[in-house]
C-alpha cells in the first residue's frame, strides 16, 4: 500500500517543520538587525515571490505528479544518465544532515542544561569551551541521528506525521510566548525599534539584497528537494498552491517571532544599540550558545525561559532534520531498498560522516559553507527541469492546484531564478576570494566549494554512466 | 518606538501572519470541498 499522510494537516505540519529550523531562530533576527532592519523587509519579501514560493511549488508538482524521489524525478524528466544532477540535490541534503545532526545534538543539550547545569548562566564562554571538548557533541549527535532514524523508519504517518504533529504546534506556541513575553520585558520595545526601523540608505547596497536572497533560499528549503519528497505521500484532496503558501509564509512568520524574541532580549539587557548590534554581529554559534545564556540569566525564571528557548531551537532542528533524512531514504526506497534498511543504513552513515563536524567547529563551518552554498546550485537544477518539461509543467501545475498560478512559477522558475543563481553564486565566490582563495584546505575559500563539489558530481556521474552502461 | 518602525513591523507582520492565515484558509477549504 502506498505511504500516505493520513491526517487532514499531518502535510502541512510535517511541512513547516522542514522549513522552520536554525535558519529562522538563530541567523535570521542577525541578518535583519544589520542589514537595515525595516527595509530589509523590502527584498526579504520579494525573495519570497521570485525564489522561495515558485520554486516549492515547482518541488510539490514535482513531487506529486511524478511519485518519485528527486533522482527518480531528475531521471524521468531528463533522462536516465541525468539522474546524476538528482543525485547532487540528494547529496547536498546529505551534507548537510551529517552537520546539522550535531547542531540538533548542541540543542538538546542545551535545553537539559538550562535545567539541570548552573554552569550555563554564571559562565558561558567556559561552559560551552567545556561542552566542546567534552564527548558530549559526539554523544549527542549520536541520540539525535538515531532518534530521527528510529522515527522515520516507523514510516510517514506512523512517525513523521504523529512526531510533527506534536512538535510544531509547541514549536509556533514557544515563540509566541518567548515573542509576547519580550514586548513586556523593560527595553524590549527598544528591540522592536532597532529591528523594524527602516534605514533605506543600505538598500543601495548589493550585499543587502543577496542577503535577503540567501535568507529565503536557506530558510524556507526551497531548491532543497524536501518539498518534492512529502509531496509524494500528500493527501489527493490538497491545493499545492495553498499547501506551498503556508510552507513559506509560516516560515517567514517564525522567522519575524524569533527575530522579535532575540533582538528584544538582547535590547533588554544592553545599554546602548552598538553594544546590542556588537552581539548580534557575534554569528550564529556566538548569539545563541553564549550570549542567550548570559542574557536570560539576568531574567526572573532564568532557566525556565532559556529551556524554552533551547527547546523551540530544539524542536526546529529536529523537524527539519526529519525531513533530510526522509528525503534520503526515499532515494534508496525508490532504488528498491526496504524502509527500515535504508534508515538504520543512512543514520549509520550520517553518524560517521558527522563525527568530524561533532569533533571540529572548523570542518563544521567548512560544511555549512560548501553545502549551503549548493543550495543555491539546486535551485539553479529545479529550473532546469521546467526548461525541459515545457508545456507539461502546465500540466502538472493544474491537476495539483485551483489557482492560475502555473504562468507566474513557469516564467520565474524558466528565466529570473537562473539569473538569481549566477548572481549569488558570482557575489558569493568573488567576496570570499580572498587570501589563499586557491586552498582547498582553508574553510571558506571558493576552491574548497568547487573541490568538494566537483568530487560529489564527478563520482555521481560516473555511477549513473556505470550503472546505465550495465 | 519611532512611527516608521511601528509601520514596517505592522505592515511586516500583516504580510506574512497575513499571507500565512490566507493560505491556511485556502489549504483547509480545499480539503473540505474536495479540489482535486
Amino acid at each position: 500500500m502506498k505511504e500516505k499522510f493520513k491526517s487532514k494537516w499531518g502535510f502541512i505540519l510535517a511541512g513547516l517543520g522542514m522549513a522552520i529550523g536554525t535558519g529562522n531562530i538563530w541567523r535570521f533576527p542577525r541578518v535583519v538587525s544589520s542589514n537595515g532592519g525595516g527595509a530589509f523587509v523590502i527584498p526579504w519579501l520579494l525573495s519570497l515571490f521570485l525564489w522561495a514560493l515558485p520554486l516549492i511549488f515547482l518541488e510539490y508538482s514535482l513531487g506529486k505528479n511524478l511519485g518519485m524521489g528527486v533522482v527518480g524525478v531528475f531521471q524521468e524528466v531528463l533522462g536516465k544518465r541525468k539522474g546524476f544532477l538528482g543525485g547532487f540535490v540528494a547529496a547536498v541534503t546529505a551534507g548537510i544532515m551529517f552537520y546539522y545532526s550535531v547542531v540538533t545534538g548542541w540543542a538538546l543539550f542545551y535545553t537539559l542544561s538550562s535545567l539541570f547545569s548552573s554552569g550555563l548562566f554564571s559562565n558561558p564562554e567556559g561552559f560551552w569551551k567545556l561542552f566542546q571538548r567534552s564527548p558530549f557533541p559526539l554523544v549527542f549527535h549520536l541520540l539525535a541521528i538515531f532518534s530521527v532514524g528510529y522515527i522515520v523508519s516507523r514510516g510517514v504517518s506512523r512517525g513523521i506525521e504523529r512526531a510533527t504533529t506534536v512538535m510544531v504546534p509547541s514549536l509556533f506556541l514557544l515563540l509566541m510566548l518567548l515573542a509576547l513575553r519580550v514586548v513586556f520585558l523593560p527595553g524590549g520595545i527598544k528591540g522592536l525599534d532597532f529591528l523594524f526601523y527602516p534605514d533605506f540608505t543600505k538598500l543601495s547596497r548589493p550585499g543587502v539584497w543577496i542577503e535577503a536572497l540567501s535568507q529565503a533560499a536557506w530558510s524556507t528549503g526551497a531548491g532543497w528537494g524536501l518539498v518534492l519528497t512529502y509531496s509524494i505521500y500528500a493527501p489527493k484532496r490538497e491545493d499545492g498552491f495553498a499547501s506551498s503558501a503556508v510552507l513559506v509564509f509560516g516560515d517567514y512568520t517564525a522567522s519575524l517571532l524569533a527575530a522579535i524574541a532575540v533582538v528584544g532580549t538582547i535590547f533588554s539587557f544592553t545599554p546602548s544599540p552598538e553594544r546590542a548590534g556588537k552581539i548580534l554581529a557575534s554569528g550564529n554559534v556566538g548569539l545563541t550558545f553564549l550570549w542567550i545564556p548570559r542574557l536570560f540569566s539576568h531574567l526572573p525564571l532564568a532557566r525556565f525561559f532559556s529551556f524554552l528557548f533551547f527547546l523551540s531551537l530544539f524542536l526546529a532542528a529536529i523537524s527539519s532534520l526529519l525531513s533530510l533524512m526522509e528525503l534520503e531514504v526515499r532515494v534508496f526506497v525508490d532504488m528498491g531498498m526496504n524502509r527500515k534498511r535504508a534508515t538504520f543504513l543512512i543514520s549509520a552513515v550520517a553518524f560517521v560522516l558527522g563525527i568530524p563536524s561533532a569533533l571540529s567547529l572548523n570542518f563544521l563551518n567548512n560544511q555549512d559553507w560548501v553545502w549551503g552554498l549548493a543550495l543555491l546550485l539546486n535551485g539553479f537544477l529545479f529550473s532546469i527541469l521546467i526548461w525541459k518539461l515545457g508545456g507539461r509543467f502546465f500540466i502538472f501545475a493544474r491537476k495539483v492546484t485551483s489557482f492560475s498560478v502555473g504562468r507566474y512559477v513557469h516564467y520565474v522558475a524558466k528565466y529570473v531564478i537562473p539569473l538569481e543563481f549566477a548572481v549569488l553564486f558570482l557575489w558569493w565566490m568573488t567576496s570570499s576570494a580572498k587570501g589563499k582563495f586557491w586552498d582547498p584546505l582553508r574553510v571558506y575559500s571558493p576552491a574548497t566549494v568547487l573541490f568538494q563539489w566537483g568530487a560529489v558530481i564527478i563520482i555521481l556521474w560516473l555511477y549513473f554512466k556505470f550503472k546505465e552502461e550495465n | 518606538m519611532r512611527p516608521e518602525a511601528l509601520v514596517f513591523m505592522l505592515i511586516t507582520l500583516g504580510i506574512c501572519g497575513g499571507g500565512f492565515l490566507w493560505a491556511l484558509y485556502h489549504h483547509g477549504r480545499s480539503q473540505d470541498e474536495g479540489k482535486n
